[in-house]
């Protein structure tokens, strides 16, 4: 991934960092932000490394260590709570057991929690990079991860 | 038959929302021409008279809302911003509009645009709504190559573009003065207000912020008039509302009806009533920062006034219902830790109140029984204090579900 490439479609304006910052982290492999990569956008903006990492820290949409090929977000919302969500991060996790006994081959999925998605009428859900599962079954999940595998 | 009204949904389903030929064949741009042959003032002045509330939550008359920032200067940069960061928990209206007819927010903005004389519009979707954020930057690119975005638009020499902001997961950016924040790059700190953003706005600019289906509902006031806007709804509450559904119904999902249509008619017949043959044990209105509504007020009608004279909000529009298996305390522990994690720190009160708040209520089942009473009482004094001293809605909302639960739910609440 070419960093300047990205900066330079954009005007160097502060205006732009939160942008600027999506498109990096959706082109980076491991969908992060490196130090080396926030300190090219200070430059790029002009501001300092501790500003850019003030924003980063805050959304949480961000993340300054690696994730992985897939990012799945499980909803922990209250209504996603209410409709089972807090099993969908268990069923996800045993999913990968089942079909990834040896756990290095995991390293391919990274779970979070995530806020509403706003797809509530299909709770429970959950977001895979960035496409949406919703009305989640512990068999939907399943069947979810032998996909990934396969296209592993 | 209860029935839809489809009003900021008129073409949700029926068009490609990929095609602005379809939507303009759908009678799409014309409110923008009439409006455009319109004085400026004219425009405003008819939101005004539709009644038309802001629809993203607070409820602030959106016509008022429009002179305020057209009269605080007459020649000067004024900028245009929607507001589509939708994270209210179970609301999902906005999306729904940019998802299937995403012309209809761009006209809107651009007949708001119109009215104060503004420039430039942003339009701030939050990060998660891939698909909206397609929508609508697709729709903008038909709208400039069609004329009615860029220089001198239908010839009227009025100039408007739009660019689509994209935020990063961070519910307070819903707040008005906080989505500014993030506008600009920053983090999303609240700001102090007044100034309000009519006055003060993007980057010190008087601003006129509004909501996705607020702004939806513009075109068709300026086409069928402000007589026929107020026709609809109730004597105080005009026009229609998304109501997003979910929780325990056997057809969640989002309809549009007339202000003033019954609680329990809109679970019932729209939503397909309780899943399971259950009863109802609450309903929660407007989301997180909503309030609990019981069994008894299934006749209320769904209108600001009636609501709040029973304690209750309308909100975002959210309605989440709960069987009689559910747990209120669970819901609203929930709640209170969505607020906690949400907090952004800036206000002590709120920072340390969410925490505390939660603490307390999720250790209420430890505690004896005959103290439950006073242990909630005294945290709904805490929240209370929390909403005098913190900036924004958030530290403002806490009070909101803790309040209804005691109301309609206090036996629960102390012997669960």
């Amino acid at each position: 991934m070419d960093i300047k490439e990205i900066l330079n479609k954009y005007p160097k304006k502060k205006e732009y960092i939160l942008e600027i910052l999506h498109e990096i982290q959706d082109k980076e492999p491991c969908q992060y932000l490196s130090n080396d990569s926030l300190k090219q956008v200070a430059n790029h903006l002009n501001v300092s490394l501790a500003q850019v990492h003030g924003v980063v820290g805050y959304y949480s949409m961000f993340s300054t260590k690696p994730r992985s090929k897939y990012l799945i977000r499980a909803c922990k919302s209250p209504i996603c709570s209410l409709m089972g969500g807090e099993t969908v991060i268990d069923s996800v996790k045993a999913s990968l057991d089942r079909h990834f006994p040896d756990k290095s081959a995991q390293a391919n999925f990274t779970i979070e929690e995530t806020e509403c998605l706003g797809q509530c009428s299909e709770s429970p859900c959950l977001m895979l990079n960035q496409a949406v599962y919703g009305n989640l079954t512990p068999e939907k999940i399943d069947s979810l991860i032998l996909e990934l595998k396969a296209s592993l | 038959m209860l029935q839809e009204k489809r009003i900021a949904l008129r073409n949700s389903g029926l068009i490609n929302p990929e095609s602005i030929e379809d939507y303009i064949q759908s009678g799409g741009y014309q409110a923008l021409a009439k409006s455009l042959a319109m004085e400026s003032s004219l425009v405003y002045e008819t939101i005004i008279e539709s009644g038309l509330r802001g629809r993203g939550g607070a409820g602030f008359p959106s016509g008022a809302k429009g002179k305020s920032t057209a009269l605080t200067c007459e020649d000067c940069l004024k900028y245009v911003v929607c507001n589509a960061d939708e994270g209210e928990p179970g609301t999902f209206k906005d999306r729904i509009i940019m998802e299937t007819d995403p012309h209809s927010l761009i006209e809107g903005m651009l007949i708001a645009a119109w009215s104060i004389k503004a420039t430039k519009g942003y339009i701030y979707i939050r990060g998660e709504y891939y698909k909206s954020i397609e929508r609508v930057k697709k729709a903008i690119d038909q709208a400039k190559s069609k004329g009615f975005l860029g220089e001198d638009i239908l010839s009227s020499g009025f100039d408007f573009d739009i660019e689509v902001k994209v935020g990063a997961g961070s519910y307070l950016c819903g707040e008005e003065l906080t989505l500014l924040e993030s506008i600009e790059g920053r983090r999303g700190y609240p700001r102090i207000k007044p100034p309000f953003p009519a006055q003060r706005g993007l980057w010190g600019v008087p601003t006129l912020i509004n909501n996705v289906e607020t702004l939806a509902n513009f075109a068709p006031i300026i086409l069928f008039g402000a007589d026929w806007y107020k026709s609809l709804g109730t004597e105080k509450s005009h026009g229609t509302k998304i109501f997003t559904i979910s929780g325990d119904v056997n057809k969640p999902g989002y309809y549009e009806v007339e202000m003033g249509m019954k609680l329990g008619d809109l679970i019932n017949n729209f939503a397909g009533g309780v899943k399971g043959g259950n009863e109802i044990k609450a309903i929660l209105i407007g989301g997180a920062a909503g309030t609990f509504a019981s069994k008894k007020h299934l006749e209320l009608p769904l209108d600001y006034d009636a609501l709040k004279e029973n304690g209750l909000t309308l909100g975002s529009g959210a309605i989440i219902v709960l069987n009689e298996s559910r747990s209120v305390l669970d819901m609203l522990r929930s709640i209170l830790s969505f607020f906690k994690h949400e907090s952004c720190g800036k206000c002590v009160p709120c920072r340390l109140g969410t925490a505390h708040i939660l603490s307390v209520v999720e250790s209420l089942e430890k505690s004896n029984v005959g103290e439950r009473e006073s242990i909630f009482l005294n945290t709904i004094k805490q929240a209370e204090i929390m909403a005098k001293t913190s900036l924004c809605p958030l530290g403002q909302s806490p009070i909101l579900p803790l309040k209804s639960a005691w109301t309609n739910f206090s036996d629960e609440i102390v012997k669960s």
